[in-house]
């Protein structure tokens, strides 16, 4: 095999030259498309992405079905740590693969209050180091800290800065 | 600048495509997206999993370790990074039981079910740990989002470079006192033994 494509390329040299410099092509593309799809994963971690939601936790803040929000990474990656009223998306600890899209209440040090279901009594909870409490607006249809405690800042994975859809209630900082 | 620039990535003579440059840009953003998806290496900071792994002031064990773990995938029984929920920082805990399988606690002897979503991690060794380590109370359920994946090797120091599959040479090293763990039922096992379901 490898000598009928030797004997081939001896005796027709332009089809060496097609063949290298389809090669080197493919090359190029295959190289730049790999450069292409890192740079889109790492601008989609630590940048800013758009975040499909849906669900009556938020409301009316944000409204129950098909909305589109602007995800900012790079505030949580690099500057700061999340604050009290940032409207962030973290994922859900219960549940791999959801996320939650609620209000941060409390980060770490405060008190936190919440009716324990137990003893039916309200109880204070301290918000631990690297923890925040997050809440959903509408408080009576929310599954949040007030069910599970407060999560890991680790696990947020952002805030929102603006719903983009519908465009007809675009607005800033939700 | 621009010059520059277009001299790094083409060749000025004929214009074609610099390829060594290229290939080395690729190298190094594949190489970043691989340390943040594939795997990554992690120093050890405490003795909480001696004799398995190892610390001390010059030499402590390098550990090669997974950043990518499906929900599906069985961890039990093996040692996992684990990103620390308090701060930014990564520990290695043994896993000891997943969701929705029952843990008896090794200090009070209460029976527990492991929340969905969760995964019950304890270190080898409670006496080794730093301060702001893992601490006891959380020697316990810890969501399966912080369990970044199984680990691989140990790849520095050399002398110590092992697979963690046969870790198990280690636990000569223990002699009588054997670490204790709690103990893990599964739901067929508890409702065989108490009617639990």
């Amino acid at each position: 095999m490898s000598s009928l494509l030797r004997n081939l390329f001896s005796k027709h040299p332009e089809v060496v030259s097609t063949v290298k410099s389809t090669a080197r092509d493919t090359y190029i593309a295959l190289c730049l498309t790999g450069q292409l799809l890192t740079l889109a994963y790492l601008f989609d971690r630590y940048l800013f992405r758009l975040v499909g939601v849906k669900g009556p936790s938020m409301l009316p803040t944000i409204g129950e079905r098909n909305n589109l929000l602007l995800l900012d990474c790079f505030t949580y990656a690099f500057l700061r740590s999340p604050q009290k009223n940032d409207i962030v998306v973290a994922e859900n600890p219960f549940k791999p693969g959801h996320t939650l899209v609620k209000r941060v209440l409390y980060v770490e040090g405060e008190m936190a209050e919440v009716m324990d279901q137990r003893s039916q009594a309200y109880v204070s909870v301290v918000v631990p180091k690297g923890h925040v409490w997050i809440e959903g607006d509408n408080k009576s249809n929310s599954r949040d800290s007030r069910d599970f405690g407060p999560i890991s800042v680790n696990l947020v994975d952002g805030v929102v800065r603006a719903r983009v859809w519908p465009w007809e209630l675009r607005q800033r900082l939700d | 600048m621009g010059q520059y620039l277009s001299h790094t990535f083409f060749h000025p003579q004929t214009g074609h495509p610099n390829l060594k440059v290229l290939t080395f840009n690729t190298i190094i953003l594949l190489g970043i997206y691989a340390n943040q998806r594939l795997f990554s290496i992690s120093l050890i900071k405490d003795d909480s999993m001696s004799p398995y792994l190892l610390n001390s002031t010059f030499l402590s064990d390098l550990v090669w370790y997974h950043k990518y773990s499906p929900p599906t995938e069985k961890l039990r029984n093996k040692i996992v990074a684990v990103r620390d929920p308090f701060g930014k920082g990564i520990i290695f805990r043994r896993v000891i039981a997943e969701e929705h399988q029952w843990v008896q606690r090794m200090d009070d002897g209460g029976i527990i079910k492991v929340p969905q979503g969760h995964v019950w991690i304890e270190c080898e060794n409670p006496d080794g740990r730093k301060i702001d380590s893992l601490s006891p109370e959380l020697n316990g359920p810890i969501s399966r989002k912080h369990v970044l994946g199984p680990c691989e090797r140990i790849i520095w120091p050399i002398w110590r470079c092992t697979s963690f599959s046969d870790m198990n040479k280690f636990s000569v090293l223990f002699g009588d006192k054997k670490p204790r763990h709690s103990q893990m039922y599964t739901s067929q096992q508890m409702y065989d033994k108490y009617g639990l379901q």
